[in-house]
Formats: structure tokens, C-alpha cells, sequence
């Protein structure tokens, strides 16, 4: 039964997870809490930035706070499915009799690290789908179980395109979000070079082991989440689709294809759990404005248009956001 | 067991202090709805004394304003009855505007459930409740109905004020347009009153007036018939006037034009019809209406016999005793003259140039061409015979006849250029012009069947067309020959929206260098 205490002892708990990144990740605060998002609410995260802003740092230290099993996997065109979701190998038991037995790959672990995953081919990148979505590997005919938590971060790189594959929009809708890692700041920096200089670096600890996560996980479940803050998400969603009638005028000239219902459902599940990290059993519209970007940005095509004017998703959602109506009394 | 009726007395507790503080909080928001709502029925209900002020008791009953106060209450009531929220609308506007993140909403939705997290939110929403300042959330505004109630209300004190300004003694009897009309008519007869008159003219006005209505009444006791009036006059008309006559009206014309040359008299146009009327007495009804026609401008628009005698009597400048019985006769003479030679223009319009035409000639024997008042006088008394009849025939009246038509005409000839020099005529009988509007709608008439010959002519124009060709290459053209291969035929077909991907980051900087040169 939650009580006070219990959504005390919560919040407590996730802010631990964030103290303990922040003693490597310096700022993006952001990034950080969409990371513990994803993780709680049972999503992936896509990660874009440019080489070099901590998105490999900020997984692992996320692994060691959490107590979680942690593996990377760099993505390179010759990457085969094999080399990320295991394969069967000949094994010879203590009777000489040879067997197949499947040896688990990368994707066994509670937290994987796709490091630039736009490098591998179509068919490497598909070989996460499955995983990603149902939780489950099969090789051959047998179907194996991830273990919860489970996260996939994936990370790209926007600057180098050739030799890439972009990742298709299936698979794109398979990340809860997609947070743009940007440059820090000039403080961030200054604390960044001093941490560099420093003899000694600072030790992560484990602050919070695969059960407690699970326990938030469950919590996060109940918060409850009103009618209006639901339709609100509604709203949200086929005001971005061209072909609703409910659209925003930019999303009928600049989208091309918009959100998809999980995205309405990446919304909602991403906002129990900021509600549960900000002290509250119920989700606010509030909630859902701040993880609209994150949730939603991915999620929507551009067409011609869009692109030769300069429109940016981020921009058209911003527009959106600011015309979903909320209540006639409030207004 | 204890503790559970323990708990749930304390939820029991919380939900209750949650429900009253929505329900305080409502009760601010129908509130303010009500003052708004009535602000909008007054608004309507000031309507009705607005168009009864407008349309004045004539028109607008009495029970039609408690028909606006009734539409207005009823209509207030419906809307306050529609728009009413519930305690979930209250309490989502009371989280955006408290900024307490929907708890309170959240937890007024799942009131009734006995979900531990709910009840927990609950709690939590509870004791926030106890925080919140509603007169902070939901204060007593002034409505903007208000605005529309003080708009109505100074609309309708303009208009008291209007109809007060009008008819002194506040009377709403008549529609408003109508006491503007009268009132806009009132000026402009004050505006013609105000003009440069000399003051003796003003003065003889009356007497004048007296005269002519004493030679009207003569004329009643003698009745002269039009007719008989017309043959007095044909003489003159046909121009068939002995030379002493010729000679009384060239000294009359240099008169008049002498007259007209004078700036202080000939400038206004109402001093030399009024000091020629001095000149001569009114010996026929187209004299007095001629006089009366250079002011009577009402009786042109066709106004009704109260507001021509209001005219007169206006026209009067200060001539309050005279007789309404009088004036209202004479003009209904002078109206019932005006339509029958206005007939008799309309008819004999196009046989007066043939008229004058033939007067003309028969003065070939050594008379001198007349005036064009003269001819206009002849063409507008109308009678064919006056056309055919000669100058011998036109003798062959009596002298003394002779002798006052020529007279007569003499007078009548200064008349009638002074009334042209004026265009001072208000009625159609006095005045000519109308004479030359018709006219000038047949001239257009007969231009409009003209134009419409000349184009049917040009529609059947037919004939022989040559046309040279220069020797040089000829290309064949035919259909296809305007077709193009499309590109999608070497499979070459790319969609506008579908852009490559290995292609987008270099047109994304085409654009942004394309955007940065418009900068």
C-alpha cells in the first residue's frame, strides 16, 4: 500500500540515482532524467549527439549506480544479428557428446549500449526489434526471455551520414524517446576539464540494486492519471497527424506522418514516472508539456516542405503544445 | 476493525474537505457567471426601450418591452443553467490557476474510489486544499456584460436626448427616422429662409402671398378654364404678337437682363421672382403656379398635404396669421394643376419642337423669332392647334383679347426668364427641366435601339478574308506534337516529398545558405 512514506522513499531513491550520475555526467540534467525515464517506465532511449558528449559515460554510470548488468555493443556495417542476440555453438559435454547450445549475446543485460547503431545494416538493426518490443530473443526455435529491467540506449551520430543506415521509422517508434544530447555549457565545461585534471575519479556507487527499480517500476504504474490529462495526450497526438481533422494547421502543411498511438502511450508512461520522481501519485498536464519534446520528436515526418523552410519537429510540437486547449474554465 | 472505521472516517473526512472547498469554489465561479449573465439580460432588456425610443409609440407596443425584459431573463437563465460547471471542471480550473499540477482535479475524478493510491492522492489533495486562497483562484470580477449595459443605456439617453432636441416637448408618438426627416426638412427651408433676401422682400412676402391668394379666389369665383387661359395666351405663343407687343418684351428682356446683371438681386434666387410678381397681378393659374413653384419644394417630392402647408406656412417667414384654410385649398389647387399640365408636358413633349417648328415658319413674314421662354411657354401649354394655326388666324381674336394677352405676355415673358435665371422651382409644373429630362431618356432610348441595330448589323457581317502566308519551312503541328517524354518513362521518377536520405543534409544546407544570403 503506498503511503507517504513509501513515495518518499521513492523520490529518495531516484534522486540517489541521479546524485550518483552526476558525479561523472556533468549537467545535462535532462538527458540524465530521460535516461532514468525510459529505464522506470520500460522504454529505450535514442540518443543523438555529436562524438565526445558522454553518452557511453552516462550509460555505464547509469549500470554501475543501479546495479545492473551492463553491455555495449558498437555497431559497425559488417555486424552481423548473431553478434548482438547470441548464437548456437557446438559444446561437447563430459561424455564426448557434442551439443548446440545457445550462447547469449550483448542484448543479455539490463542495460545495452547500441553505440552508433545508424552504422549497422537494416537487418542488424531488425535483429533489435524484436527485443526491443516484446522482450523476448529467438534463435532457431527457441525463444528466450530478456531479464527485467531491460534498456536499450541507442546512440547516432547526425554529422557523418554516408556509409549509414538511418534507422527505419518502425524501429524508430520502438525508442520511448529520443533526447538530443547538446554541447554543455561554459560552466560544465570548466567542471569537465577540472574532473579531467584530477588525480583521482570520482567512484560510482551502488546506490540502488535491480529490485528497488522494479518496486518504482511497479509504483509508477499506479499513479493515477485524470480524463483531462489523458485527452490532453489524445489532443496532443492527432493534432500532430495531417489527415485528422483534429490537426494543427502546421502539422496539415510541414508533416508528413505523424505520431503514432504509442506515442500517445510513450506520453502517459513516461509521465507517471515524472510525476512519481516530482513527489506526486497523479500525472499533470505539466508533466506531460515537459516530455512532449522527448516523447514525440521522433515520431513525426517532415515533409519537403518543412525541410526546405527550415521547420524543425521541435519547433511544429512547440506550436502544437501551445494551442492544445486544456479546459474552457481554466482558459 | 476499529482502525478501518478509523481510516475510512478520516477518508471520509478528507473527501468531504476536498468537496466543500470545490464546492465554495464553484459557488465564486456561478457567481460571477450569474452578475454576467445578468449583465446580458439587461443588456436585452434595455434593448426594448431602445426600439421603442427608435420606432416611437406608433409602431412599438408597450408590451413588447416587457417581451425584451421576459427574452432577456429567460435567456440569461437558459445560459447560467447551460454553462454551469461541475465540481471536476471547478476543481481543473482551480489546479491551472493554483498551479497545484491536477491534483486536486485528479483527486475530486477518483472521489469515490478506494484505491490505496488514490486515496493517498486524495490525502495529499486534502491537505492542499487547506493551503489554497480561493478568493486568490476565483475573485469577484466585474463582468464585461457591464460594458454592454452602459453601451445600450448611453444609446438609448443619445437617443431621449435626440428626440428631446427635436420635438422639445418629449413625445415618442412618431418613428425617429420620420421626427429626422421633418427635421432635416425644417432645416434645409430655414437654410433657404437664411439666405441673402433684402429685408423689404420679407416684408412684402405677405402681401404678395395675400394678392395671389386674392386673385385665386377671384379666379375660384370666376373660374377660367385652363383652356380658355391657353387661347389668351396663344397669341403670344404663336407668336403672332403685333410690334408693339415685340417691343414691350424686348424692353422687358432688357430688363431682365439688366436685372440678372444686377449682383445683389440676381445672385438670390428668390428676390427677382418675388419683386417681377410685385410687377404684375396673377391673371392665370400657370402665373400663380409658376410663383408658387419657385418655392414650393415639397410639393415636387410629393409630400403630404400637412407637410406642404407646414411648407407655406414656413415660407411665410414670419407670417403666422395667415389662413390655413386658404393655403391648404390653394394647394391643393396648385397640386391638382401641376398633375394635369405635367400630363398634358408628357404628351405634347415630342410635338413641341415641331410646334415651334411651325411657328416659326408662319412668323417668316417679317416677325422676329421669340424668345425661348415664349417657346418654351407654347410648348409647354401643349396644344397642336397652336402649331398649325397661322398668324392670321391668331389676328382674328378680338383686340381687347389681343390686347391683355399682350399684356400679358409681356409680364409673362420677364416671368419666365427670371424663373430659368432662378432654377429656384421646387414643383414639377413650374419648372421646365423636366422637359429636357424627357428628352434626353427618348434621345438615350432612341441611342440604346441605334447601338443595338449597329451591333446586330455587325453580328451578320460577312465577307472575304485573304490571308498570306510567308514560304518558309512549315512545321506540322498536331496533337502529340506538344508532348513531352516524362522523366518517370527512363525511371527517373522522384517524389517531392521524397527526398534521399544520403541527399538531405546537403539540400538542408543549400536551403539554410539560400536563407542566409535572403538575410
Amino acid at each position: 500500500m503506498p503511503s507517504e512514506q513509501s513515495l518518499e522513499k521513492l523520490s529518495h531513491q531516484i534522486q540517489l540515482v541521479r546524485n550518483e550520475i552526476a558525479k561523472v555526467i556533468v549537467g545535462h540534467q535532462e538527458v540524465v532524467d530521460g535516461v532514468i525515464i525510459a529505464l522506470l517506465a520500460g522504454g529505450h532511449v535514442l540518443l543523438e549527439g555529436v562524438p565526445g558528449l558522454g553518452k557511453t559515460t552516462l550509460l555505464r554510470t547509469l549500470g554501475r549506480a543501479l546495479q545492473l548488468r551492463y553491455s555495449r555493443i558498437q555497431f559497425t556495417p559488417d555486424l552481423m544479428p548473431a553478434d548482438i542476440v547470441g548464437s548456437m555453438v557446438m559444446e561437447t559435454d563430459d561424455r564426448g557428446v557434442k551439443n548446440l547450445r545457445f550462447q547469449p549475446g550483448p542484448i543479455f543485460s539490463h542495460l545495452v549500449l547500441a553505440d552508433e547503431i545508424n552504422r549497422a545494416t537494416p537487418k542488424t538493426q531488425s535483429a533489435l526489434l524484436e527485443a526491443m518490443q516484446e522482450r523476448t530473443v529467438t534463435s532457431g526455435t527457441v525463444t528466450h526471455e530478456l531479464e527485467e529491467p531491460f534498456l536499450v540506449m541507442a546512440t547516432q551520430n547526425p554529422l557523418e551520414m554516408e556509409g549509414t543506415y538511418p534507422l527505419p521509422e518502425a524501429q524508430l517508434d520502438r525508442f520511448l524517446m529520443k533526447i538530443l544530447v547538446g554541447y554543455p555549457s561554459r560552466a560544465e565545461l570548466d567542471i569537465i576539464v577540472q574532473r579531467t585534471l584530477a588525480s583521482t575519479q570520482p567512484q560510482v556507487e551502488r546506490v540502488v540494486d535491480r529490485d528497488q527499480i522494479l518496486a518504482i517500476r511497479r509504483a509508477a504504474m499506479d499513479v493515477l492519471a485524470a480524463p483531462h490529462v489523458r485527452e490532453f495526450a489524445s489532443h496532443l497526438v492527432l493534432a500532430t497527424q495531417p489527415e485528422q481533422a483534429e490537426a494543427h494547421p502546421l502539422a496539415k502543411k510541414y508533416v508528413r506522418y505523424g505520431s503514432s498511438p504509442r506515442g500517445a502511450q510513450a506520453l502517459l508512461q513516461s509521465a507517471r514516472v515524472l510525476a512519481l520522481m516530482r513527489g506526486r501519485w497523479n500525472v499533470s498536464i505539466d508533466d506531460l508539456r515537459d516530455l512532449a519534446l522527448q516523447c514525440l520528436r521522433h515520431r513525426l515526418i517532415l515533409n519537403f516542405d518543412a525541410h526546405a523552410e527550415g521547420k524543425t519537429t521541435d519547433a511544429l510540437l512547440t506550436e502544437i503544445l501551445n494551442t492544445i486547449p486544456v479546459t474552457t474554465l481554466a482558459q | 476493525m476499529a482502525k478501518g472505521k478509523c481510516g475510512v472516517r478520516q477518508e471520509e473526512a478528507e473527501g468531504s474537505r476536498l468537496v466543500v472547498a470545490v464546492a465554495k469554489a464553484r459557488r465564486r465561479v456561478i457567481t460571477n457567471q450569474g452578475f454576467r449573465e445578468a449583465g446580458w439580460a439587461l443588456t436585452i432588456a434595455l434593448l426594448g426601450p431602445t426600439a421603442f425610443l427608435v420606432l416611437g409609440k406608433d409602431s412599438f407596443a408597450w408590451p413588447l418591452l416587457v417581451i425584451f425584459a421576459l427574452a432577456g431573463a429567460g435567456l440569461a437563465a437558459w445560459r447560467l443553467w447551460k454553462r454551469r460547471p461541475g465540481a471536476y471542471e471547478i476543481s481543473q480550473a482551480l489546479d491551472a490557476r493554483l498551479a497545484t499540477a491536477d491534483q486536486i482535479s485528479t483527486a475530486i475524478y477518483f472521489l469515490d474510489s478506494q484505491d490505496p493510491v488514490a486515496v493517498e492522492q486524495r490525502r495529499r489533495a486534502a491537505s492542499l486544499t487547506e493551503r489554497i486562497d480561493l478568493d486568490a483562484a476565483f475573485p469577484f470580477t466585474v463582468p464585461h456584460s457591464l460594458y454592454g449595459v452602459a453601451s445600450v443605456f448611453l444609446l438609448a439617453s443619445a437617443l431621449c436626448a435626440l428626440r428631446y432636441f427635436l420635438e422639445k416637448p418629449f413625445r415618442v408618438n412618431r418613428p425617429l427616422p420620420e421626427v429626422i426627416a421633418q427635421a432635416i426638412r425644417h432645416d434645409q427651408t430655414a437654410q433657404e429662409k437664411g439666405r441673402p433676401n433684402p429685408p423689404q422682400e420679407g416684408k412684402h412676402l405677405p402681401e404678395e402671398r395675400a394678392k395671389a391668394y386674392a386673385t385665386d379666389n377671384a379666379q375660384e369665383q370666376n373660374p377660367v378654364k385652363p383652356e380658355q387661359a391657353k387661347d389668351i395666351s396663344e397669341p403670344q405663343a404663336s407668336g403672332a404678337a403685333p410690334a408693339d407687343q415685340k417691343s414691350d418684351q424686348q424692353s422687358d428682356e432688357q430688363k431682365s437682363q439688366a436685372e440678372q446683371q444686377e449682383p445683389p438681386q440676381t445672385s438670390s434666387g428668390f428676390g427677382d421672382p418675388m419683386q417681377s410678381a410685385e410687377n404684375y397681378p396673377i391673371q392665370s393659374y400657370e402665373d400663380m403656379l409658376e410663383r408658387d413653384g419657385k418655392s414650393g419644394a415639397d410639393k415636387a417630392q410629393g409630400n403630404e398635404s400637412k407637410n406642404g402647408n407646414n411648407d407655406q406656412n414656413g415660407k411665410g417667414a414670419g407670417d403666422p396669421d395667415s389662413s390655413s384654410t386658404n393655403s391648404s385649398l390653394f394647394s391643393k389647387l396648385k397640386e391638382a394643376m401641376s398633375n394635369m399640365l405635367s400630363r398634358l408636358q408628357q404628351k405634347s413633349a415630342g410635338d413641341a419642337g415641331k410646334q415651334q417648328q411651325g411657328a416659326q415658319g408662319d412668323q417668316s413674314a417679317g416677325n422676329e423669332p421669340k424668345d425661348g421662354a415664349g417657346q418654351a411657354n407654347s410648348a409647354s401649354n401643349g396644344q397642336p392647334k397652336a402649331g398649325s394655326q397661322d398668324g392670321a388666324e391668331a389676328q382674328a381674336v378680338s383686340s381687347d383679347a389681343k390686347d391683355a394677352s399682350a399684356q400679358k405676355s409681356s409680364n409673362k415673358n420677364t416671368g419666365n426668364m427670371s424663373d430659368k435665371g432662378s432654377h429656384s422651382a421646387g414643383s414639377g409644373a413650374g419648372r421646365e427641366d423636366g422637359d429636357k429630362q424627357v428628352l434626353e431618356a427618348q434621345q438615350q432610348q432612341a441611342m440604346g435601339k441605334l447601338s443595338e441595330l449597329y451591333g446586330r448589323r455587325a453580328a451578320n457581317v460577312s465577307g472575304e478574308v485573304t490571308v498570306e502566308a510567308q514560304s518558309g519551312k512549315q512545321t506540322l503541328r498536331t496533337p502529340q506534337s506538344q508532348k513531352q517524354a516524362h522523366h518517370a518513362d527512363n525511371g527517373g521518377e522522384v517524389s517531392r516529398d521524397e527526398i534521399p536520405l544520403a541527399y538531405q543534409p546537403f539540400i538542408k544546407e543549400y536551403f539554410n545558405k539560400i536563407r542566409e544570403a535572403k538575410k
